[in-house]
């Protein structure tokens, strides 16, 4: 939720400092696994970057972390367990549905609904019935990914009609609006301009004041700028997880170190 | 602002404890329940329709089905349930076995043209378009075409010839597609290699792109002969006769298995012969249209 | 041809490759192919004009002297053997577009739950399984299909009703044989529609319903429609079931229970007692003319209807 946490919850022991916690997870495609023992948290208000070459499993790990990897026919979570706020995201009777409007997802290519700007952003929000006054949420949360001066005299023409950049950030704004803690990202700028790319880095270093983002990229150098924290992955397993110092500026980790100085790709 | 729900739970993780939301019964995963409770009957429908009406015909024909049954032709003088259906069997062999000769003629021939040789988009488009709709023509209006032009205005009269010719144009538009489709699924940078070298255009394409597209050819001639295998509606007035005892010619009426299929049931209702003759037509029909697809499909991987 | 060595190179490869002049033999040989296939693909073509010119060559619109055009087509009754005779094939009109927008109707409900069922739900085990079973289903003849119906529906139904020949049988199994049309039609276009929206959509938490119809069917609804279209084609087009199963009472249709004749059984019942070029020969061809026209306008719609949305919706 878009709140603070309340005193109470605040008074609480150091561990609510990781809004998403990933433990022993291992993930399999009709029995391939995956991603092996994956344990790695993630804290509360920061960014942080999953980094690792192509097909090493960020993006399977990450839709395990909001239920959407069952989506997927064949996919499954062999073992392991997830904590959103240490509730158990896994757990016999939790709702899927519920988890996906506390943690968002936006995905690599933006996918604006057949349906106009206005309706695009309320879609979910919607659905599960946040919508107090129409207008003014769709002005806030288009505020939110900085599209407001840009669409606000065009609500209700199709979305189809945006730019990539644009779309991208209609589809954050969607995200945001089922009012979620955590927000994950699967390489949002790679389908983008440079340009693009800058605007949602930008967008991203100002949510993360009042939601936990994790992102997944394999640009080393997008990670270097805005990421506070971040897990290195290779091959399904966790190399090394750390702030941005211990992994991108000196890692200790040879295999790391050669990703990040450039020497492998 | 957060409702019931998200209270409880923030005061639950307050508490330290690892909390468990009572959400599974949400409106969501009911709603997805039945979603996905409703896709599974419908698929099942779809899948045991076919299957319980060959199990229908096997049940109540299976009985009927015997050697005799298959190779002897209907006793008496008339159509009486009695005896076998041979005569159909064999007019229908004919008349698709003769109409293919014509089909694949004509509609190999086009498609290779419009594969390999037409360069204009507008006469493929013409092309296509007039094929598609002979492809849509009812099996009726291909019997009236056939009656009108060979029975009465060429005056072969009521007979095999004419009857093989309808069908030959009824199988004409799917052969004629199949082979323009696996012509074209034949990648172009195969075509460009052999041009590269300088071969003649009947070398390249006998040598290169025939053996490639054969067996999705193959395929599309296989399902629109079983088509036209079952197809009634185009004999009623070419060729079909309800009951004959001469041999096979050219010039004289036949008896098919669909025809007589539908006599039958016309004359003497749902007797176990005429389950007979339906098991066997529809059995025919699938095993040779299954047989097809899946000799298709294997070829792909 | 012997020219043809010695004068500049022919282009005529695919690919604009100059210089490569064939060798004269095989000249000769390409020259043939091709004027071969021409030829086929020529006659092919000609085969509709063939078709439609001999369609319209032996039709009469209107048929008898002294009937008009509405009457044929609407107003009168079809009694050729009466005093006068008559020609209208108004009831055939009404009996068709009962049994096949009845047929369609049901069967376009269930074709989009098995089209759900194949693009979204089945896992790949399943689904190799439905597919071809579903186009299976479109291979079995319509006789066969007339056939079982005769021998199942009717009696049922003869257990409170007159007559089991009814519109209402012939439309229901008239809606199994067009299903797998419109259901192969619609898992295509549901299948069409990227991976990357619905995801999105259940990303969000709602239903899977709610992702299903907000967004994968309206983005889909132009491959569904022509898939719908088509099935009324096919149904427009069939003769033996409905032949077995309608009832073939030249009547107006007032019911589900009543029986009925549509076009094409009207046709494939009287053609055989007409005289040639009699009066009841031409209203049956032209009969027969409406309907090829109408299947025909179908084809062009539901080709329209492709080209312009399902090609403009693939990106």
């Amino acid at each position: 939720m878009n709140m603070p946490l309340p005193a109470a919850a605040l008074a609480a022991p150091a561990t609510e400092e990781y809004a998403l916690e990933a433990r022993n997870l291992t993930l399999a495609y009709d029995g391939v696994t995956r991603v092996r023992n994956a344990t790695a948290a993630f804290p509360r208000n920061r960014v942080t970057a999953i980094l690792g070459p192509s097909g090493c499993g960020k993006s399977t790990l990450l839709r395990a972390l909001n239920r959407t990897l069952e989506l997927i026919p064949g996919a499954s979570v062999a073992s392991g367990r997830v904590f959103l706020d240490r509730l158990e995201i896994y757990g016999s009777s939790v709702s899927p549905s519920w988890i996906r409007t506390h943690v968002g997802m936006l995905q690599q290519r933006p996918a604006p609904f057949p349906m106009s700007i206005e309706q695009n952003v309320l879609f979910g929000a919607r659905y599960h019935g946040y919508v107090r006054d129409r207008a003014a949420d769709v002005r806030h949360y288009l505020e939110l990914v900085g599209l407001w001066e840009e669409v606000h005299d065009r609500l209700q023409a199709s979305a189809y009609g945006l730019s990539g950049g644009q779309q991208q950030r209609l589809c954050l704004a969607r995200t945001l609006a089922v009012q979620p803690s955590v927000v994950l990202m699967d390489e949002p700028c790679s389908a983008l301009d440079p340009r693009a790319s800058a605007v949602i880095e930008r967008l991203i270093g100002t949510l993360a004041r009042d939601y936990t983002i994790v992102v997944v990229t394999h640009n080393i150098a997008q990670a270097k700028r805005i990421a506070d924290h971040c897990v290195f992955m290779l091959d399904g397993e966790i190399l090394a997880a750390g702030t941005r110092e211990e992994v991108l500026i000196d890692p200790r980790h040879r295999v790391v170190r050669d990703f990040v100085t450039g020497r492998i790709g | 602002m957060p409702d019931a729900t998200d209270l409880y739970f923030l005061e639950r993780a307050a508490a330290g404890s690892v909390a468990a939301p009572p959400f599974h019964y949400d409106r969501t995963a009911v709603s997805d329940f039945a979603y996905r409770a409703i896709a599974w009957i419908g698929g099942s429908i779809g899948v045991l329709v076919p299957v319980a009406i060959v199990a229908y015909l096997a049940w109540h024909g299976l009985s009927a089905i015997t050697p005799e049954f298959l190779f002897e032709p209907p006793r008496g003088s008339s159509l009486d349930g009695k005896g076998g259906i041979w005569p159909a069997i064999k007019g229908s062999l004919a008349l698709v076995g003769l109409g293919l000769v014509v089909a694949l003629t004509l509609g190999i021939g086009a498609g290779i043209y419009l594969a390999e040789f037409n360069r204009s988009p507008l006469v493929e488009r013409v092309s296509r378009f007039c094929i598609e709709s002979l492809a849509a023509v009812p099996g009726l209006v291909y019997s009236m075409f056939g009656y009108a032009l060979l029975v009465v205005t060429l005056r072969l009269r009521i007979s095999l010839l004419a009857g093989a010719l309808t069908l030959g144009f009824v199988m004409l538009p799917l052969i004629l597609i199949g082979t323009h489709e696996a012509l074209r699924a034949v990648d172009g940078r195969l075509r460009e290699a052999a041009h590269a070298l300088g071969v003649s255009h009947a070398c390249l394409f006998g040598r290169v792109v025939w053996p490639i597209a054969w067996p999705a050819i193959c395929t599309a001639i296989v399902l629109s002969a079983v088509h036209a295998l079952g197809a009634a509606a185009p004999l009623l007035y070419t060729a079909a006769t309800v009951f004959t005892k001469e041999s096979l010619g050219l010039e004289k009426p036949v008896m098919a298995l669909p025809t007589h299929l539908y006599f039958v049931t016309s004359e003497i209702g749902a007797t176990p012969y005429a389950f007979g003759t339906a098991l066997v037509l529809a059995l025919v029909v699938l095993a040779v249209s299954a047989l097809a697809l899946m000799t298709r499909r294997r070829k792909e991987i | 041809m012997a020219a043809t060595a010695q004068s500049a190179p022919r282009d005529d490869t695919h690919t604009g490759i100059v210089g490569l002049a064939p060798m004269e033999g095989a000249a000769l040989a390409d020259t043939l192919f091709r004027r071969a296939t021409l030829a086929a693909l020529c006659a092919s073509v000609a085969l509709l004009a063939l078709i439609v010119g001999f369609i319209v060559w032996e039709s009469r619109v209107p048929p008898a002297a002294g009937l008009s055009i509405a009457d044929f087509l609407f107003f009168e009754r079809w009694d050729p053997s009466g005093e006068p005779p008559q020609f209208g094939i108004g009831h055939a009109w009404a009996a068709t577009l009962f049994v096949v927008g009845l047929a369609v109707a049901m069967a376009t409900p269930l074709a989009i739950v098995i089209a759900i069922f194949i693009s979204e739900i089945a896992p790949p085990a399943a689904r190799a399984v439905a597919e071809p079973t579903l186009q299976l289903l479109a291979g079995i003849p319509a006789v066969v299909y007339g056939f079982v119906g005769y021998a199942t529906l009717v009696p049922f139904f003869e257990r409170w009703l007159p007559t089991g020949e009814t519109i209402l049988i012939a439309s229901i199994v008239l809606a199994l044989m067009v299903l797998p049309f419109i259901a192969a039609s619609a898992a295509e276009a549901f299948s069409l529609v990227a991976g990357d929206l619905r995801h999105a959509a259940l990303a969000l938490g709602v239903s899977r319903w709610r992702a299903f119809s907000r967004i994968t069917l309206r983005k889909a609804a132009p491959g569904v429609t022509a898939g719908v279209i088509l099935g009324m084609g096919r149904g427009l087009g069939e003769t033996l079931a409905v032949l077995m199963l309608a009832g073939n009472s030249p009547i107006f249709p007032d019911g589900l229970f009543s029986r009925g004749q549509p076009l094409t059984a009207l046709i494939a019942t009287d053609l055989g007692e007409s005289a040639v070029h009699s009066e009841r020969y031409y209203a049956l061809f032209s009969a027969g003319l409406l309907l090829m026209l109408t299947v025909i306008a179908i084809n062009i719609v539901v080709m329209h209807v492709k080209r312009r949305f399902i090609g403009a919706g693939r990106d």
